[in-house]
C-alpha cells in the first residue's frame, strides 16, 4: 500500500500537486497556519512587552471596584445554577450582583431560583411565566442592571477564579473596548466523542481564531456563554435582539458604534458542550445560519460606503463571510473538482490530505499545550487529533454549507423552536431583523 | 297566659310564670347579683346592649349554680343582640313571657336542682365545672362567636365571663385541658393566625422587599415586544397613554400578537428588585413584626360534651381525690375554712390580725401537657416547695389544681405581702431549675386582710381576684 502513496507522489510534478491540493496550498494553509501562528506569536510577544501596561490596568479596576452585574438568563437551568453561583462565590474579584433569569422553565428552575436568592447567593431572581427567548430573557436582567459592566453567562457554564478579574480588567486597558470576550473550555469532555472533539475545536480553532481576529481587531463574537459589555453601550443598544445568532449581532452592534471588541483568553469559562452528534448538529446549524441572517442580511450596511463606514467592521464581516461562506462553497468546488478530475486517485487524494491535516494538527496542538494553562488536563486530547481533522475537515464543513443554504434560500432560523415563533415570526415581518 | 305583675323595684319587675318566679330586668344597675338566687328565670330588656352585656357577663361568672345556670332570656326591643350576649343568654323573647321556652326553662331548672344535691369533690378549676354544668343544663355545644373585641377573633363567651385576668390564653388552656381529660370532643370550625408574640389575630400582612424589608415598593408587569426583544417594566413604553417600544419606537397595539405581559416585578424605594415579596406580620395589640412562618395557626372548634363530661357535671368528681394533706402543714380546703372560721372567732376576741394570701400558678399549656401524666405528683411537689418557704405557723391548703391559699394569723399586712412577692420569686426560680418552666409560666400572689367578722367574706374577696370557689 505504501508503494502506492509513494508512487503517486514520486510521480507527481510540482504543478501537479498544486493542481491536486489547490484548496490546501492556496487557502487553508496560509490562513489556518501561517496567519494564525504567525498572528500567535506576535499577540504573545505583545502581551509579554506590555505586562507593565497590564499590571497598571489592574491598578486602576481595582482601585475602582466597578459594580459587575453577572447575568445567567436560561430555560429550564435550574440544575446548573447552584454549581454556576458557587464558581462565583470563589471569584477573586467580588463586587458583583447576579441576576438570573428564568425564561419561562417548566422544571424546578423556579423552586431552586428562589431557594438561591433567600439563601442570599443571588441578588435577583426574575421568572418569566411566559417563555420568551434568550434575548428577552438577557433584556430583562440588563432593564435591572446596576453593575457598570455586565457579564453574560450561560447557566451551565463555571468560571476560573480569577475569570471575572481577567475579562473585566481588559476594559481598563484601552477606554474604547465596548465588549471583551472570555475563553471558552469545554467542561464535559470526556462524556461522548461529540464532546472531545468539540474540547479540541473550542482548544485549538475557536481559541485560537478568536485570540487572531482580536489581535488584528476584527473579533466578531462575543459568546453569550461568556462575555463582558459596557453596561451604558449595551443599554444604549438596546440589548440584545432576537435570535439565534444574537451573540454575533450584538457585538457587531458594538462595533458599528466604534467600539473595539477583544478577546481575553485568560478569562476562562468552563462549559457544556452537547454530547450527541444530533444537538451539535443542530446548534451548529443554527450559529452558521446567523452568519447569513446578520452578516449577509441585517448588518449588510457595514460593506456600504456610508457615514458610518468602518474598515474594522468592513473586514471583519469580510473575514467572516469570505473564510466561513466563500470557503465553505470553494470547498464543495474542491471536492467536485477532483472528484472529477482525478477520479482514480479520489480517495488517495482525500486520505493523503487528511494524513497532511493531521501533521499539521500536531503541530498546532502542542504549540496550544504549551501555552495552555492547565495543559496536563489536556494533554490527552491529542489522541483525538485524527479524528478531529475529519470533524473539522469534513463534518463541520457540511453543516456549514447546510446552514447556508437553508437560511440564503429559506429563511429557516426564523422557523427554529430555538426562539419561540410568536418573536420569530414577528423579526421576519418586520424586515428580517 | 297568665302573667301578673308583682312588685315594681326601680323598673325591675317580677312576673309569675307557670309557678316560675320571672325577674324582667329594666334597670340594669338596680341587679344585686347574688340577688337573683330568689329567681326563676331572668328576662333581660335588650335597650343597652353594653349594660346588658355586663351583666350577663356577671351572672355567668357567678359562683353559685343557681345563679351561674338561671334561665336567661333578652327581651329584642330595637337593639340587634350582639351574638357574643345572645352566646350567654337562653333565647330571645318578643315579651315578658318564657312560653315560647318552657321546655328548655323547665330542663335548666330540673338539671340545676340535681346538681344541688350532688356534693362537689370537684378540685381542678372551677371554671371546668361550670362550663360543663353550663352546656349539660342547656343541652348544648360550646360555640365559638367571630368577634372583632377579642385579639383571637373569635370567643367563648362563657369563659370570658369566667376569665380572671381576661385572657384569652387562659381559655384556649382551660379547654385544652377539657379535652385532654375527656370532658370535651371538639368538632373543627376554622383556624385563626395568631401572633407568637402575644396570641392576637389582629395582624396585619405586609409585603415587605426581601432584601432590605422595607414597605414602600412598587409592582408593575414587565412587557416583552416581540419584534426587538425588549423587555422593560410597563412605565417604560408608556408614551402619551400609547404603549410604545423604548428600543425600536413602534407602537406596541395588540396584546399577544405585538407584546405579552410574561411576568410582574416589584421594586422598592431602595432599588431592590423583586419578584416574590417577602410576607411579614405586623401585630396591632403587641407590635411585634415577624415572618410569616412565626405566625401560630390555632384551630378553633366547637365543643362538645363527652359522656365522661356529662358523667362529671352530674357527680362533681373528676378524679381521684388528692393527697396532699399528707404534707406537713397542708390541709384539705375543707379543713382550711374551718380553720379560718377559728381564727375569725379567735380575731373578735384578741383583736389579732389574719391574712389570707393566694399563691396562684398560670401555668403555660406546653407545662401544664409536660406533666399532665403527673399532674397530682407536680401539684404534690409544688405544694411541698411552697410549705418549705413559708412559716410554721402558717397553713396551708389547695383551693384548686394551681391556686393554694395560705392563711397567716397575727402576721404585718406589709411584711406578709412582701414576704409573698420574695416567696413567688424564689418559687419561679426553683421551678424553672427543677422543672424547666420558662418565664411564660407566670405566679399570682396577693394577700388580703381579714376585715369583717365572717370568715367566708375574705374567701370571696380573693374570689373575686381568682375564682376559687
Amino acid at each position: 500500500m505504501w508503494e502506492v502513496v509513494f508512487d503517486y507522489f514520486d510521480s507527481m510534478t510540482p504543478d501537479q500537486f498544486v493542481r491536486t491540493y489547490w484548496y490546501l496550498i492556496f487557502l487553508e494553509l496560509p490562513r489556518y497556519l501561517f496567519l494564525d501562528y504567525m498572528v500567535l506569536l506576535l499577540y504573545y510577544l505583545r502581551r509579554f512587552s506590555m505586562k507593565k501596561t497590564y499590571k497598571e490596568a489592574q491598578y486602576r479596576f481595582w482601585s475602582e471596584s466597578p459594580l459587575v452585574t453577572i447575568m445567567a438568563p436560561g430555560k429550564n437551568e435550574g440544575k446548573n445554577l447552584y454549581k454556576l453561583v458557587k464558581s462565583l462565590e470563589d471569584q477573586t474579584y467580588q463586587n458583583f450582583e447576579i441576576i438570573i433569569v428564568d425564561d419561562g422553565s417548566d422544571d424546578d428552575t423556579p423552586i431552586i431560583g428562589n431557594s438561591l436568592l433567600k439563601a442570599g447567593l443571588i441578588d435577583v431572581f426574575l421568572r418569566n411565566e411566559v417563555r420568551g427567548g434568550k434575548a428577552s430573557a438577557a433584556n430583562l436582567a440588563l432593564r435591572y442592571s446596576k453593575g457598570k459592566y455586565v457579564v453574560h453567562l450561560d447557566a451551565d457554564s463555571s468560571l476560573d477564579r480569577n475569570a471575572i478579574e481577567r475579562i473585566i480588567t481588559r476594559f481598563y486597558l484601552d477606554p474604547e473596548i465596548g465588549c471583551v470576550g472570555g475563553n471558552l473550555k469545554v467542561r464535559n469532555a470526556k462524556e461522548s466523542m461529540a464532546a472531545t472533539l468539540q474540547a479540541m475545536e473550542y482548544l485549538s480553532s475557536i481559541s485560537v481564531g478568536r485570540i487572531v481576529t482580536s489581535y488584528l481587531g476584527i473579533y466578531r463574537i462575543i459568546s453569550g456563554a461568556f462575555g463582558a459589555f459596557r453596561t451604558d453601550v449595551l443599554k444604549r443598544i438596546g440589548g440584545w435582539d432576537i435570535g439565534p445568532g444574537l451573540d454575533g449581532d450584538v457585538t457587531q452592534k458594538f462595533q458599528k458604534l466604534g467600539y473595539k471588541v477583544v478577546f481575553e483568553d485568560r478569562a476562562i469559562c468552563l462549559t457544556s458542550v452537547p454530547v450527541k452528534f444530533k444537538t451539535l448538529t443542530k446548534q451548529r446549524l443554527r450559529w452558521n445560519k446567523s452568519t447569513v441572517r446578520f452578516r449577509l442580511r441585517k448588518h449588510i450596511d457595514v460593506f456600504l460606503p456610508t457615514a458610518n463606514f468602518k474598515f474594522t467592521t468592513f473586514f471583519s464581516s469580510l473575514e467572516n463571510i469570505v473564510f466561513n461562506v466563500v470557503f465553505s462553497f470553494l470547498w464543495i468546488v474542491y471536492l467536485f473538482d477532483i472528484l472529477w478530475n482525478f477520479t482514480d486517485t479520489f480517495a488517495l487524494i482525500i486520505v493523503t490530505k487528511l494524513a497532511i491535516y493531521t501533521v499539521i494538527s500536531y503541530l498546532q496542538f502542542f504549540v496550544l499545550i504549551a501555552l495552555s494553562e492547565r495543559w496536563r488536563s489536556e494533554l490527552w486530547l491529542g489522541l483525538y487529533i485524527p479524528l478531529e481533522t475529519i470533524y473539522n475537515g469534513y463534518y463541520m464543513r457540511f453543516i456549514r454549507v447546510m446552514a447556508y443554504i437553508k437560511e440564503m434560500y429559506f429563511y429557516s432560523s426564523y422557523k427554529d423552536v430555538w426562539n419561540p415563533a410568536k418573536t420569530s415570526d414577528k423579526a421576519l415581518d418586520h424586515g428580517k431583523l | 297566659m297568665n302573667v301578673i305583675e308583682a312588685f315594681n323595684r326601680e323598673h325591675n319587675t317580677v312576673h309569675s310564670e307557670n309557678g316560675l318566679d320571672i325577674l324582667f330586668i329594666r334597670n340594669y344597675e338596680a341587679v344585686r347579683i347574688s340577688a337573683l338566687i330568689s329567681y326563676d328565670v331572668i328576662i333581660l330588656e335588650y335597650h343597652d346592649p353594653s349594660g346588658a352585656g355586663d351583666l350577663l357577663n356577671k351572672i355567668r361568672a357567678a359562683s353559685y349554680e343557681d345563679v351561674y345556670l338561671i334561665p336567661c332570656f333578652l327581651l329584642k326591643l330595637d337593639a340587634q343582640v350582639d351574638p357574643l350576649h345572645l352566646a350567654l343568654a337562653d333565647g330571645i323573647v318578643e315579651r315578658v313571657s318564657i312560653a315560647s321556652h318552657h321546655s328548655i326553662v323547665e330542663r335548666i331548672i330540673s338539671v340545676k336542682n340535681d346538681y344541688k344535691a350532688i356534693k362537689t369533690d370537684f378540685v381542678g378549676r372551677q371554671v371546668v365545672l361550670k362550663l360543663i354544668r353550663f352546656l349539660h343544663s342547656r343541652d348544648i355545644r360550646l360555640k365559638p362567636v367571630p368577634s372583632s373585641n377579642t385579639l383571637m377573633g373569635y370567643s367563648f363567651p362563657f369563659l370570658d365571663a369566667n376569665s380572671h385576668l381576661h385572657d384569652y390564653q387562659e381559655n384556649i388552656e382551660i379547654l385544652k385541658v377539657s379535652v385532654d381529660r375527656g370532658f370535651l370532643s371538639p368538632h373543627f370550625e376554622d383556624v385563626v393566625h395568631l401572633c407568637s408574640n402575644c396570641g392576637s389575630g389582629f395582624i396585619n400582612y405586609r409585603e415587605v422587599c426581601p432584601k432590605c424589608g422595607t414597605r414602600k415598593h412598587f409592582s408593575e408587569y414587565s412587557i416583552h415586544h416581540f419584534v426587538c426583544g425588549y423587555v422593560g417594566p410597563e412605565s417604560d413604553f408608556f408614551q402619551d397613554k400609547k404603549l410604545v417600544c423604548p428600543k425600536c419606537n413602534r407602537q406596541l397595539r395588540h396584546i399577544g400578537v405585538d407584546y405579552d405581559k410574561p411576568s410582574r416585578i416589584s421594586e422598592c424605594e431602595n432599588g431592590h428588585v423583586f419578584q416574590e415579596p417577602e410576607i411579614e406580620t405586623y401585630c396591632f395589640n403587641c407590635g411585634d413584626t415577624n415572618k410569616l412562618e412565626s405566625i401560630i395557626d390555632y384551630e378553633i372548634n366547637t365543643y362538645e360534651l363527652t359522656a365522661t363530661g356529662v358523667s362529671m357535671a352530674l357527680s362533681g368528681i373528676t378524679k381521684e381525690e388528692s393527697n396532699i394533706e399528707e404534707i406537713d402543714g397542708v390541709v384539705s380546703f375543707s379543713v382550711f375554712k374551718t380553720l379560718l372560721k377559728v381564727e375569725a372567732e379567735r380575731r373578735k376576741l384578741t383583736k389579732g390580725s389574719v391574712s389570707v394570701s393566694y399563691i396562684s400558678f398560670l401555668f403555660t399549656p406546653k407545662t401544664i401537657k409536660a406533666h399532665l401524666d403527673s399532674y397530682d405528683q407536680f401539684t404534690h411537689q409544688i405544694a411541698a416547695l411552697v410549705r418549705n418557704l413559708l412559716q410554721p405557723t402558717e397553713v396551708l391548703t389547695l383551693a384548686n389544681d394551681d391556686t393554694f391559699l395560705v392563711m397567716s394569723p397575727e402576721a404585718d399586712m406589709k411584711e406578709t405581702k412582701k414576704r409573698l412577692q420574695e416567696l413567688s420569686s424564689k418559687l419561679k426560680s426553683v421551678l424553672q431549675k427543677q422543672f424547666e418552666t420558662t418565664d411564660n409560666d407566670r405566679i399570682l400572689v396577693d394577700s388580703f386582710e381579714m376585715e369583717d367578722k365572717e370568715s367566708v367574706g375574705i374567701l370571696e374577696q380573693i374570689n373575686e381576684h381568682i375564682n376559687i370557689l
